[in-house]
């Protein structure tokens, strides 16, 4: 298909209403006076694109524009298709059918460098650069300036220190190593660096996901800076607020169709979950509002007693009880021992004092699997790097912990298998040609939905998930919480590990809070308990001086 | 004000022990009350003259430039305990010739301490006090230059303001000491909401004393200060809990597990002990009435005031007052049930015949 320019194009003034959104209003009005010109045709426009994988479709049938001085946000759940969007503009996956359509010339990219010669650049989640080397070097590596003697270091720099000066980046040291910089700061580089080549598209892919709140604050006062000089920018974040603090557009897709655009500011948060979802915004509201009712001691026997449990320079010693059907929550800052405290108690690491009892009966360590064989797993805060076997298959991943329950003389039969994985995948609505998927295709969020399976199937009396909605999208996150709850209710006692207190809260029985390494008190959740009361605990152990 | 002694600002007093009258006729005499014989309004207004008193007290403020005001910023005027504070410092600052102007913080914001502070600076205080303060509160303070000494009603010490309060950790360990000694080795604490800085005293000081006696490690209930959220506690119990005593933040609370307790058929103190903290003047009429700790508003309220007015006047103060507790022991507490089932072997739930009025920890520290 052919583009037009002159057929009127959907700019964002046609669509936009002339008044400003209340919450960013000053922001806004200056973008809209940008936008103000003579109508913008898009710059990049993706039509009718298809992406098959395989086993499953990928794209299918997408559209969407790019505008010069326009955020785009794309949403949806993990593996609707938001990072093939991203792959396919940078040339990584080529689109099976559809179009790629820049300047009104359609193009074909067929690697990064294409993408990159089309003026599209992106920066990814894992910032790609070169550690040992300075910031000057990183932000202009490739494209140094080369005199007559090789590369002209001098002016290298001085161009480096220009473009971070065009970011309002300039108070960053040109000269120190970028290892010794802090993970935002070097992702800011990486912005800087992608910038170097002009590009008029700019790609990010959740730049957010490892930032503070002030560092986000930084990054967006780049995008901003960048989007007021044109530049189209599609921006992925599962962070809501970011989203709606950011773009000035959203396209929402669902299992790799488009399932709608809408202006930002028109489109309300409860409206755009549910329609990433597909279904009701009413079964989120649902599971909050169930634990917001007063707590009392539990009902169920005790399964788990940890006396005395402590690791020297890891965890003070501490005592815990679980009681089936319980969720209980580890809440603290990074570092405050709630997952060390969550290896010790699942038998994952060595303790050097104090005893664990699984109903009444002491678990010895004996190595990692400890646990199991008391009906106790432990699903690490790394899925990554001790979770997942990406080379492995979603069945295989799923039954890689009841195989080596039952030890590997005793093969699980054909037949349990396929029962085991078909329930799993049912039951997280996974997509049922997932089975044979190689783990690492997946989405983060489905990955972690076939780890929590893999632990499932060994019908654990105690769950331990140290951080399981971690890098999930909302949707995803709902949904494992809704599992672990409905879990709970089955008479499986949780401990569950979260850093977004807010996640601890709305689903947490009794809450456990731990600072610098000990257990500083315990909370039964209620109507009085709220992300509020947590901080405040660990504020008042700090400032109180006890 | 007798202690003051700088000749340029003469005092009402002042000019009433020279007239030899009382500081209330000099009053009368300002203010053309009748009744007053002719001679002595004579002789106290010769002595006025004779001092150069200026009893108008806009002139003075703008003689002195003081305005022999405090300012009260209060966070939430609907509880018993911050209105107890508030009012002792209205009677201390009154017995000191001052004159208090207080502001309540809203809970939504409408009116924070920003907005507070320009409005209590506004009208002119020689000093501010902030009563039973939330930690964002005293955050937002310590970004705001205020100008005028500052006294935070709050339990542990300040580096930038000067705090006046009763001795909450103190108090706690009295009740926590009084609950032990009876035999309670499990107690309940419902704690007052944690971002207020009196309840996340009270929280982290139960922790700790229950953590010294060998008390069992349980979790904490976080409630909102109101005896409606410790009815609804109660009342959405199945059973009787394992804890014997329930430790309330404060005696609204404490008044709502009573109530809940009386519906529910538990009896308190056989079967529950209940203590509370304040010792407002009604939790001595509780049914049964109430163990508890007396805070001593007026004495905190003399002590603000003394305070704030030796820093207005530029003395040596300490950065940090404590005010003494008092244990009242009354009859909410007793030998925990799980004890006292012990002679008789009655079960599920032995009536007691009465509370045994138990070893009394001294009613004073």
């Amino acid at each position: 298909m052919t583009y037009q320019p002159d057929a009127t194009p959907q700019t964002p003034q046609a669509q936009q209403p002339q008044q400003a959104h209340p919450t960013d209003h000053l922001d806004r009005l200056h973008h809209l006076q940008q936008d103000d010109q003579p109508q913008q045709a898009p710059l990049v426009e993706i039509r009718d694109v298809t992406v098959r994988y395989p086993g499953t479709i990928a794209l299918n049938g997408v559209d969407v524009d790019l505008y010069p001085g326009e955020v785009h946000a794309i949403m949806g759940q993990n593996g609707a298709g938001k990072s093939t969007l991203v792959r396919v503009l940078n040339g990584v996956d080529q689109p099976d059918s559809g179009s790629i359509v820049i300047d009104g010339q359609e193009v074909v990219l067929r690697s990064p460098a294409d993408a990159l010669a089309a003026g599209i650049a992106v920066v990814f989640q894992d910032i790609h650069l070169g550690p040992t080397l300075t910031v000057a070097e990183n932000v202009m590596l490739g494209r140094e300036v080369r005199g007559r003697f090789g590369i002209d270091w001098k002016e290298t720099s001085r161009r480096a220190a220009a473009q971070l000066a065009e970011l309002g980046l300039d108070d960053i040291d040109l000269d120190a190593r970028l290892s010794r910089l802090s993970p935002p700061i070097q992702q800011l580089v990486a912005i800087a660096r992608a910038m170097v080549a002009r590009p008029r598209v700019l790609l990010l892919d959740e730049p957010t996901s490892s930032l503070e709140v002030a560092e986000v604050k930084r990054l967006f006062a780049v995008i901003r800076r960048l989007r007021d000089k044109g530049v189209a920018i599609l921006f992925i974040s599962h962070f809501l607020e970011q989203v709606y603090a950011i773009s000035d557009r959203m396209t929402v897709l669902r299992d790799g169709v488009k399932v709608g655009e809408y202006l930002t500011h028109e489109i309300d948060r409860a409206d755009l979950i549910s329609r990433m979802l597909g279904e009701d915004i009413e079964s989120l509201q649902r599971l909050g509002s169930e634990r917001r009712a007063h707590q009392h001691d539990p009902d169920g026997p005790e399964v788990l007693r940890a006396e005395k449990l402590g690791l020297s320079g890891q965890v003070e010693p501490t005592d815990f009880t679980l009681n089936a059907g319980e969720i209980v929550g580890f809440a603290g800052l990074r570092g405050s021992g709630r997952s060390e405290l969550a290896a010790l108690l699942g038998r994952v690491w060595r303790a050097d004092s104090g005893v664990v009892l699984v109903e009444g009966r002491e678990v010895t360590f004996a190595g990692p699997g400890s646990g199991l064989r008391h009906r106790m797993a432990l699903s690490s805060e790394n899925r990554i790097e001790e979770g997942i076997i990406g080379g492995l298959s979603v069945r295989d991943n799923m039954l890689l912990a009841l195989q080596s329950v039952r030890g590997w003389r005793d093969p699980i039969s054909q037949s349990e298998a396929e029962e085991t994985v078909n329930w799993y995948i049912d039951l997280f609505g996974l997509a049922p040609a997932a089975a044979n998927t190689l783990a690492r295709d997946l989405s983060g969020g489905s990955q972690q939905k076939v780890l929590l399976a893999r632990w499932l199937a060994t019908r654990p009396k105690i769950l331990i998930l140290d951080e399981p909605t971690r890098g999930v999208d909302i949707a995803a996150k709902v949904q494992i919480q809704q599992q672990i709850a409905r879990l709970a209710d089955t008479g499986i006692a949780v401990i569950f590990i979260s850093s977004e207190l807010e996640e601890v809260v709305r689903l947490c029985d009794r809450i456990v809070v731990l600072k610098d390494r000990e257990k500083i008190g315990e909370l039964l959740n209620g109507p009085g308990v709220s992300v509020d009361t947590i901080v405040e605990m660990i504020a008042a152990a700090n400032e109180d001086g006890f | 004000m007798s202690e003051q002694t700088t000749p340029e600002k003469p005092n009402i007093r002042q000019v009433a022990a020279i007239a030899g009258v009382s500081h209330m006729t000099v009053s009368r005499v300002l203010n053309d009350y009748p009744n007053i014989k002719e001679s002595t309004r004579r002789h106290v207004l010769e002595v006025i003259e004779e001092l150069n008193y200026r009893p108008n007290s806009a002139a003075r403020a703008l003689a002195s430039q003081r305005t022999r005001r405090i300012g009260v910023m209060i966070e939430s005027a609907a509880h018993l305990g911050p209105n107890s504070t508030l009012r002792a410092v209205e009677d201390a600052a009154r017995d000191a010739g001052y004159s208090v102007t207080s502001v309540p913080l809203s809970e939504g914001g409408a009116m924070g301490p920003q907005d507070a502070v320009d409005h209590l600076t506004a009208q002119g205080i020689d000093a501010l006090c902030v009563v039973a303060p939330r930690s964002s509160s005293v955050a937002a303070l310590r970004k705001i230059t205020i100008g005028v000494p500052v006294c935070v009603v709050k339990a542990n010490s300040d580096p930038h303001f000067l705090t006046v309060s009763v001795d909450q950790q103190g108090g706690t360990d009295l009740l926590v000491d009084h609950l032990a000694e009876l035999g309670h080795r499990d107690v309940l604490h419902l704690a007052g909401p944690l971002d207020w800085l009196d309840a996340r005293t009270r929280e982290r000081q139960f922790n700790a004393r229950a953590r010294e006696w060998g008390l069992r490690d349980r979790p904490i209930v976080v409630g909102d200060w109101t005896a409606d959220f410790a009815y609804d506690f109660v009342r959405s119990m199945k059973k009787l809990p394992d804890y014997t005593a329930i430790f309330a933040a404060n005696d609204e609370m404490a008044l709502g597990l009573l109530h809940g307790f009386y519906d529910m058929g538990v009896d308190v103190p056989t079967q529950m002990s209940v203590v509370g903290f304040d010792d407002q003047p009604l939790a001595a009429h509780f049914i049964p009435p109430l163990t508890t700790v007396r805070q001593n508003f007026a004495a905190v309220g003399v002590k603000v005031v003394e305070v704030l007015k030796a820093a207005a006047e530029g003395l040596e103060i300490p950065q940090r007052t404590t005010v003494g507790v008092d244990l009242k022991v009354r009859a909410s507490t007793a030998v925990p049930r799980t004890l006292a089932q012990i002679p008789s072997v009655q079960i599920p739930s032995v009536q007691m015949p009465s509370a045994q009025p138990m070893p009394r920890r001294g009613e004073t520290l």
